[in-house]
């Protein structure tokens, strides 16, 4: 027989019980249903979270800092409590930090092009005239890998950097501080009230006088920490934090420096940084590092889905089993007419692809359509904003559809080889 | 030329008398090629197993059937395969066609297990559907037809792809009589139209006695071979090359009666 023959055969075979191969193949599509949901939410995970760092962290900056520590990795150079030495408190003593000599031969490493301290600053409170004194979060220093979305204003440092003396503020700042609108903010003032060194109530501190420059407002891409406190430039920040920590403190260095590099991928940057003794991280790791957590619960579910298809494998055995059993006459017959063994045998194997096919086919249409009815009330529950969370890639559902096809394949061969060492003579026999 | 040489077939464990059942014991005959023969006996007296031998579905304990000179028990089974498939016909007391399927798809089945190209089947199939007079039920499913319109449909699968042979284990067992009868018309019509051996397995003895050749079968051994007085009218088949005169002396020599 011809395999387009056996394979036209054994799909009317299908049709003369419509229903048994109906239920099968459902049970089949139960586990199709939910793998196709759980690659699709994958993917919409992985290009959300690609869009985020995207929008939040240029491409071309890398995080660079001396001590492995910063990026939360175990294997710190130094591990466990350390000697004390008088003027050393913990919190510097737990990371290296990068000096101005460091800095200066990271700006020396190959395509890099620019090189931005992150200081850790806080303020008392701001302020501006006339008006009540303000709690607020962090100072941010604006670096060039991060992306502020600008409601009103513009950046006149150059580059993407706020200058000397200015302000960002977010658009939540705007009431608290008595502002109408974003425009009606750009070109006020604004105080940073920021604490020295020392303790307690003599501690002294001292106004630092901003001119607001610009409203960021918040996208739904945004990292939340990334929008807590105003954004000031670098240079700024640099006089805060000497008036903040003191000389001696402000000497000692920063636990990291934002580089951008001038176009050249960012790996090699990275390798060269790390030959040079400096940890670094890429846009790319800090993908990695979401596609990784993404990835184990995509494991997870596609296991459970995986359960499922188990179940569905049995099924297919026992209804191949009933097929054979219902058929045995016919395969008498098929066999007295001079058909071949391995093609009663294919003609059965046949049978389960195609229920794999008939399961799988419903079970990712049942998943797109699912998709598609969904995507828009996902998205707006967990404020995806305009991104859809299950996105459907033709190619892996083909593969999938393979798969389940392989699938059931191999569950078809056990009763196949029942059908084909049936006696043809004790089959014809049976009424 | 369909030689039977001392056939012996036995079901259960060999050398162990008490379980052993010997369901043929020594069958010999031999029909010329284009004849009709009748194997004759009541049920359990090994005629089915016999018919089953001669389609090549089961292997004998001893003994061999020769199909114009081939041996049928020495075969291996994908030849045993395709000797069914290219010469073999079978006609089933309870027809054995696929209700579900269209009545092309019933016939068509032989010529899909004999790999025919598929620009020819149609032609074949209607031909086929044309001798047993359901030219008009190409499209319609097997199960709608009549007991009697359902067996033409299953010797119209018999010949579809031209066998030299074609058996028919009881083929009026299911039917009325006047429907049995006209069955019977059509397989001895083309027995003389195609030149085919016919081979009818049956216990009725009126049947039996229409056929050229007639094999009793009791307890499993020939009682009884005879050749009606009216074959000698009978034109010889366009296909046999053989002398008539050889065919008819062979039974004789080989009867077997224990």
């Amino acid at each position: 027989m011809k395999p387009l023959d056996v394979i036209r055969r054994s799909g009317r075979n299908l049709r003369q019980a419509k229903i048994r191969t109906l239920l099968t193949a459902c049970a089949l599509a139960v586990g199709g249903f939910t793998l196709t949901l759980t690659l699709a939410a994958a993917n919409g995970a992985r290009a959300y979270s690609q869009k985020v760092i995207d929008a939040n962290f240029d491409p071309q900056a890398l995080i660079v800092a001396k001590d492995k520590a910063v990026f939360g990795d175990s294997q710190s150079d130094q591990q466990g409590p350390q000697e004390y030495s008088a003027g050393s408190t913990t919190n510097a003593a737990s990371v290296k930090l990068l000096s101005d000599q460091d800095i200066q031969s990271i700006a020396k490493v190959p395509h890099v092009e620019q090189v931005s301290r992150q200081y850790n600053l806080s303020t008392l409170y701001i302020t501006r005239p006339d008006n009540a004194k303000r709690l607020t979060g962090a100072i941010n220093i604006l670096s060039p890998a991060q992306k502020l979305k600008l409601s009103a204003g513009s950046l006149t440092g150059g580059q993407g950097a706020i200058g000397k003396g200015q302000v960002v503020l977010p658009d939540s700042y705007l009431s608290p501080l008595g502002f109408n609108s974003p425009t009606s903010a750009i070109g006020q003032q604004l105080v940073l009230q920021v604490a020295g060194p020392g303790f307690g109530a003599q501690r002294p501190s001292q106004a630092f006088t901003f001119t607001i420059a610009g409203v960021s407002t918040k996208s739904d891409l945004d990292i939340s920490f990334t929008n807590v406190g105003p954004f000031i430039g670098e240079e700024d920040g640099q006089a805060i934090n000497l008036y903040a920590n003191g000389k001696e403190a402000a000497e000692r260095g920063v636990p990291t420096v934002i580089i951008k590099g001038d176009g050249t991928d960012t790996a090699l940057i990275k390798a060269d940084l790390e030959q040079a003794g400096y940890q670094a991280r890429t846009s790319a790791d800090l993908q990695s590092l979401l596609d990784q957590v993404i990835q184990v619960i995509q494991v997870i579910i596609l296991v459970f889905g995986s359960i499922t298809l188990v179940a569905s494998f049995f099924g297919v055995v026992n209804t191949q089993y009933i097929s054979v059993l219902e058929r045995t006459r016919e395969i008498g017959l098929m066999k007295a007419l001079g058909m071949r063994r391995a093609t009663v045998s294919w003609l059965f194997i046949i049978e389960a692809t195609w229920i794999g096919f008939i399961g799988a086919v419903l079970g990712s249409v049942a998943a797109i359509a699912t998709g598609i009815a969904l995507n828009p009330w996902i998205s707006q529950k967990i404020n995806f904003g305009d991104e859809r969370l299950l996105i459907f890639q033709p190619s892996q559902i083909a593969l999938l559809i393979v798969f389940l096809m392989f699938v059931t394949t191999i569950a078809g061969l056990l009763p196949a080889r029942k059908a084909a060492k049936l006696d043809p003579i004790a089959a014809l026999r049976t009424e | 030329m369909i030689e039977v040489r001392d056939l012996v077939r036995t079901y259960g464990k060999q050398g162990r008398k008490s379980s052993a059942f010997q369901a043929l014991n020594g069958v010999s005959f031999q029909v010329p090629t284009g004849s009709t023969v009748a194997i004759v006996g009541k049920s359990g007296s090994g005629k089915s197993t016999l018919m089953h031998l001669l389609g090549g579905l089961d292997k004998p304990t001893s003994g061999d059937v020769l199909i114009d000179g081939t041996s049928l028990s020495s075969m291996r089974r994908r030849v045993a395969d395709r000797f069914r498939a290219q010469d073999l016909g079978f006609v089933f007391q309870s027809f054995f066609i696929e209700p579900g399927q269209t009545c092309y798809q019933n016939v068509v089945l032989p010529l899909e297990i004999n790999k025919i190209a598929r620009s020819k089947r149609k032609a074949l199939v209607e031909r086929a559907l044309d001798q047993v007079g359901l030219t008009d039920k190409l499209k319609s499913k097997a199960g709608t037809l009549s007991g009697g319109q359902k067996q033409r449909l299953a010797i119209a699968r018999a010949i579809v792809h031209s066998p030299r042979i074609i058996m028919a284990d009881e083929p009026t067992g299911n039917l009325d009589s006047a429907t049995g009868e006209k069955i019977i018309e059509l397989l001895f019509g083309l027995n003389k139209q195609l030149g085919c051996t016919l081979i009818i397995v049956t216990h009725d003895a009126e049947l039996a006695a229409r056929c050229q050749y007639r094999v009793e079968i009791k307890d499993g051994s020939v009682v009884g071979l005879h050749q009606a007085a009216r074959t000698a009218r009978r034109p010889a088949p366009p296909t046999s090359s053989t002398p008539r005169g050889n065919a008819v002396a062979a039974p004789r020599t080989r009867r077997v009666i224990q």
